[in-house]
């Protein structure tokens, strides 16, 4: 966990590849579940794919999020090949192509966005701001 | 001793006379295949063992008059339950354990067996076929018997004790019902007294004979012949569990035997090893004694091993009455010849309208004993068939159905039998038994069936079988084969199966054997015949590992408990599941230590899981799982639990789930899911598997076109189930408008799609159907059961769960259709969840649940009930007891025992559980379906 977390935030959009067979891992893990090498090693991956399904949180035990609901999340095919959860910035939705950048949000959590293709993760989008905006996490 | 003339006054007359000679020897080869501790016995330590047997019979009201059925294979404690029971006077039937449960039921109901005790591996099997048998015997294994209690005893309890019954042994007769032979003391000793005193080559040396037989005990020779001679002259049995032909010699050389016992199918196979300097067995073997030699081997076996072939002619029936041997010369080698009528035995040729027969000719054999009765040492008679024992006696004859010729000098020579009988490597098989098996089979029209010869078992089994339109191919060749090799003992399927136009019948329509004997002869050597002998040979060994997994005869789950839930509770999931024990305890009436299997589920226990229960609850379990398994845990508890009991790891298991829920629990719970969940779905943002169900509702939609309304329907049918049952959490009226316009949760998910986490425990129980039926619980037996778990994980979005990849096994391994089910109890945590259940399992094809669901009424009353208590949706998500509930209802529904609607009639339910979203998707799959069990009523 430290390990995505870690990386989230830099310029690439970096997630787990296996050296052995080259499958891209989500989420994060040991062991490549395609050929069991242990090989799996944080690398620069293409940060495009579709959102297959979206859908805006009208609850949440969170406070954060209570706050700022409704909230949309969507799951993402990757082009590199997971599937992920990712926070939607305004203006994508299903079937839509968009780019994913890793951040890191209020609570210190690496988290995925997802972001219209020519948008730099969610900059137009004042909750996505709030998300991952600094001063709160620390304060 | 005085000899009252019983099988075990000569046992023990000669346990005193060879105390520390050997008397019962098991080769290493029977020893491994048995697991046998003891391999053995001298005649003193044989004596110690019956007599303590004949006590514990005793103990347990074990009478004369009782039959007691003794499925112990081949294995030396056979004999001594054989002796133990014929020293109080009781009889026995030997049950083959290899007969499917059909047949072995049939042996049971029809002798009134009123016990079985069984080797523990057969235990289950046999436990199948007596819960079908009426009356259904007891059925224990040996080391249990001193608990054991024997039902009524039967037989007819003859004054002296030559005259009473000693055993039941089932021949197959003509008709295609085993027809049972009653066989008294006298039939037994009169075959030892005869055996031993044959003359000729057959001679016996008090205190020194070796005898070994691989024949089964099911069948005369080794039960009366072998045993009674070893017997009588103090010598040593060495019965092995069965014919090796690959160590045939080596134990016969290990062993010491001084004389074998062989059936036709022997020699051929020992001739067909190839030929070695240490072949001549001259100084060691006496003579080996048998019948059916193929005349091509017999003077090849002879001169190459050094051992003369002693043919004989003996039925059951017969016995010693009429036995005829060629013990002396000339024994006309390799003509099938069985030597002359001793003494005693009279005798008469009749052709196929009882005419005597020319001299010289074949006929039908008819004997019968000179003297003041006819009948003296044969069997008594078939039990319950006097019209077949008569027919046998027709005109004072006993007709062997068996047709030989007699040379000038008296000798007999076997040539053909006139029953309608199939004699295959030593087993009689009824012709028309096999053909009713067919004819029941679909595709076929009419089907006769007729022996072939085969150079290596005597004879085959071959089908003429003609087919309906179209249904003659090679599959449905195959299909007739797999058909009969599930409804019969294996070595009564058809070897060949040939498809033909029509059946060779008389003017009268009677089938004319004779011809379908010679068609089936020609067909066998031609192409049109589908040839399955190799693979008869190898379903012996496989039996339906390879085509099929086991069924789960024999066990039962009962006790369906359910402990009423709250919303929240500050009561510990320890408290929970304890509940529910107490709940089992009550409603069973079983203590805590009468539980020997114990299984858990839950979210809640904190560093806790099974092992920890066991001191928490003072339990000592020689079997224990955890199964973390969520909404799937319960049919996954059910399916280990079964497994468990079957295979006899433990008898009575507790399968428990239970969660706490106090208001401060839930979201560690959800926060610390799982390690995928806490990185990749946690974070953003839902509380607990909302976000999933919300994509893949989402994702449903949009696809498959169901709607907010269909979605309702489930919802608003399972609160209308959920009004009668007590412990349902939510008890307002839900209508669709009221469903539709619920606040929103998660789009397009509004508050009743989403499950309500509670606290509470359900529970069932697992044991043998035996014990459930003495406990006089009411049960369900488990048809067919699956599990799958990550399937389809490629799919971008869950649509569909692991079901989709086994409901053909589910349905078929339960022989059972989806239409068959009475009711269905699916995992519904999210109503979305239960429309892929409908799916996945089979009820209608993919993607079109939606329809279904419009056009069924899902209530209890309806055209297709679900979740009948309610579901999780309307009585709360009681954690990993929410795995269990759909379970628990379905058990109270089969058994009768509801707590609020009840399903009519229910038979048959179907159970599906869901679990574990371990990121974006439920991994774990699995379902049962069960059927009310018999004992309901």
């Amino acid at each position: 966990m430290r390990d995505f977390t870690q990386r989230a935030g830099s310029k690439n959009f970096e997630l787990q590849k296996c050296a052995a067979c080259g499958a891209v891992s989500w989420p994060p893990r040991d062991v490549c579940a395609s050929c069991w090498s242990d090989s799996l090693v944080f690398t620069a991956i293409a940060p495009e794919g579709v959102i297959i399904a979206a859908t805006a949180l009208h609850a949440s035990q969170d406070a954060f999020f209570r706050a700022h609901l409704p909230w949309r999340v969507g799951i993402v095919r990757l082009d590199a090949g997971p599937v992920c959860y990712a926070h939607l910035a305004a203006g994508v939705s299903e079937g839509n192509r968009v780019r994913l950048a890793a951040r890191i949000d209020w609570r210190g959590r690496g988290v995925l966005i997802a972001a219209p293709i020519n948008d730099s993760a969610g900059a137009d989008d004042p909750a996505l701001r709030d998300l991952i905006n600094e001063e709160r996490r620390n304060a | 001793m005085t000899d009252d003339g019983s099988i075990a006054a000569l046992f023990f007359n000669s346990a005193a006379r060879f105390a520390d000679r050997p008397f019962l020897h098991a080769p290493p080869e029977t020893a491994s295949t048995y697991g046998l501790q003891k391999t053995d016995y001298t005649y003193r330590e044989a004596a110690a063992e019956v007599e303590a047997l004949c006590e514990t019979y005793r103990r347990i009201g074990c009478v004369p008059g009782h039959r007691i059925g003794l499925a112990l294979e081949n294995r030396p404690e056979f004999f001594l339950h054989f002796l133990a029971l014929n020293q109080i006077g009781a009889s026995v039937t030997p049950l083959n354990c290899g007969m499917r449960v059909e047949e072995l039921a049939f042996q049971m109901s029809h002798s009134e067996c009123a016990l079985v005790v069984v080797t523990p591996a057969h235990r289950d099997a046999l436990a199948a076929a007596a819960a079908r048998a009426t009356p259904s015997p007891p059925v224990v294994d040996p080391q249990s018997l001193a608990s054991a209690r024997p039902g009524r005893a039967s037989a007819a309890v003859a004054a002296a004790a030559s005259d009473r019954e000693a055993a039941i042994l089932y021949t197959s007769g003509t008709t295609g019902t085993p027809k049972g032979c009653i066989l008294t003391n006298d039939y037994f000793r009169a075959i030892g007294d005869l055996y031993t005193d044959l003359g000729g080559y057959v001679r016996f040396e008090e205190g020194r004979e070796r005898i070994v037989t691989p024949l089964p005990l099911t069948h005369m020779n080794a039960l009366a012949c072998s045993f009674l001679a070893a017997m009588k002259t103090g010598g040593c049995l060495i019965q092995l569990d069965r014919f090796h032909p690959k160590t045939w010699w080596r134990t016969i050389r290990e062993s010491r035997a001084t004389i074998m016992h062989y059936l036709g199918v022997m020699p051929a196979m020992l001739l067909g090893a190839p030929a070695s300097a240490d072949d001549d067995f001259s100084g060691q073997l006496k003579f080996a004694f048998g019948a059916g030699c193929d005349p091509r081997h017999h003077d090849a076996f002879e001169k190459r091993f050094g051992v003369r072939l002693i043919e004989a002619w003996a039925m059951t029936e017969t016995g010693a009455g009429a036995w005829i041997t060629a013990s002396d010369e000339p024994r006309h080698v390799g003509s099938r010849c069985f030597g002359r009528a001793p003494k005693g035995v009279e005798w008469r040729l009749v052709d196929e309208e009882g005419g005597e027969t020319p001299a010289g000719e074949p006929g039908e054999l008819l004997v019968r004993r000179s003297g003041a009765d006819p009948r003296r040492h044969f069997f008594s008679g078939y039990y319950k068939d006097d019209d077949a024992t008569n027919n046998a006696w027709k005109g004072g004859w006993f007709h062997t159905g068996d047709v030989v010729r007699v040379d000038t000098d008296g000798y007999f020579y076997f040539v053909d039998r006139r029953k309608n009988v199939i004699r295959r490597s030593g087993e009689n098989i009824a012709a028309i038994e096999v053909e009713s098996v067919i004819n029941r089979c679909e595709g076929v029209a009419a089907a006769v069936v007729a022996p072939i010869p085969d150079d290596i078992r005597g004879e085959e089994v071959m089908a003429l079988v003609v087919a309906k339109p179209g249904r003659n191919s090679a599959a449905d060749a195959r299909a007739i084969f797999d058909f009969a090799m599930e409804s019969l003992v294996y070595y009564k399927a058809p070897g060949r199966i040939a498809f033909v136009d029509s059946i060779p019948m008389t003017a009268t329509e009677k089938v004319k054997r004779g011809d379908v004997k010679a068609l089936a002869a020609t067909l066998a050597a031609s192409d049109a015949a589908h040839d399955f002998t190799a693979l008869k040979r190898q379903k012996k060994t496989a039996k339906r590992a390879t085509s099929r997994r086991r069924g789960y005869e024999g066990v039962v789950a009962t006790a369906p408990v359910t402990i009423p839930y709250q919303r929240y509770s500050d009561k510990s999931a320890h408290w929970w599941i304890g509940a529910a024990l107490r709940a089992l305890s009550t409603k069973t009436g079983l203590g805590r230590d009468d539980f020997d299997g114990f299984c858990a589920s839950s979210f809640t226990l904190g560093a806790d899981a099974a092992p920890a229960l066991t001191q928490h609850f003072g339990l000592s379990p020689r079997w224990l799982d955890h199964i973390p398994m969520g909404g799937a845990s319960g049919v996954v508890a059910l399916r280990r639990a079964a497994r468990a009991v079957q295979a006899g790891d433990a008898d009575i298991i507790a399968c428990v789930a239970g969660d706490a829920n106090d208001r401060a629990s839930f979201g560690g719970l959800i926060e610390n899911f799982s390690r995928f969940s806490r990185e990749a779905s946690y974070p953003y943002g839902a509380a607990g598997p909302n976000l999933s169900f919300a994509l893949m509702t989402r994702a449903y939609m949009n696809r498959y076109g169901a709607t907010r309304e269909d979605f309702g329907k489930i919802c608003v049918a399972q609160r209308q189930n959920a009004l009668q049952f007590p412990h349902a959490l939510m008890k307002t009226p839900l209508t669709i408008e009221d469903y539709l316009s619920a606040r929103l949760v998660a789009d397009p998910l509004h508050l009743f799609d989403c499950v309500m986490p509670c606290a509470g425990a359900e529970a069932f129980v697992v044991m043998r159907e035996e014990t459930a039926r003495a406990m006089g619980m009411k049960f369900a037996t488990i048809l067919s059961t699956i599990e799958r778990h990550n399937a389809f994980s490629d799919d971008d979005v869950q649509l569909r769960g692991g079901w989709a990849v086994d409901k053909d096994e589910l349905w078929s391994m339960a022989g059972v259709r989806p239409g068959d089910a009475d009711f269905l109890q699916t995992y519904d945590d999210y109503p979305v969840i239960s429309m892929m259940q409908i799916e996945d399992l089979g009820f209608c094809a993919k993607g079109e649940a939606k329809d279904f669901v419009r056009a069924q009424s899902l209530t209890v009353g309806g055209s297709f009930p679900h979740n009948t208590s309610g579901g999780q949706l309307s009585v709360g998500q009681a954690g990993a007891a929410g795995g269990y509930l759909g379970l628990v209802e379905a058990l109270r529904q089969l058994t009768g025992e509801t707590l609020g609607a009840r399903v009519e009639k229910a038979k048959i339910g179907v159970v599906s559980g869901f679990g574990m979203i371990n990121f974006d998707r439920g991994l774990c799959s699995a379902a049962a379906i069960l059927a009310a069990g018999g004992a309901n009523d």
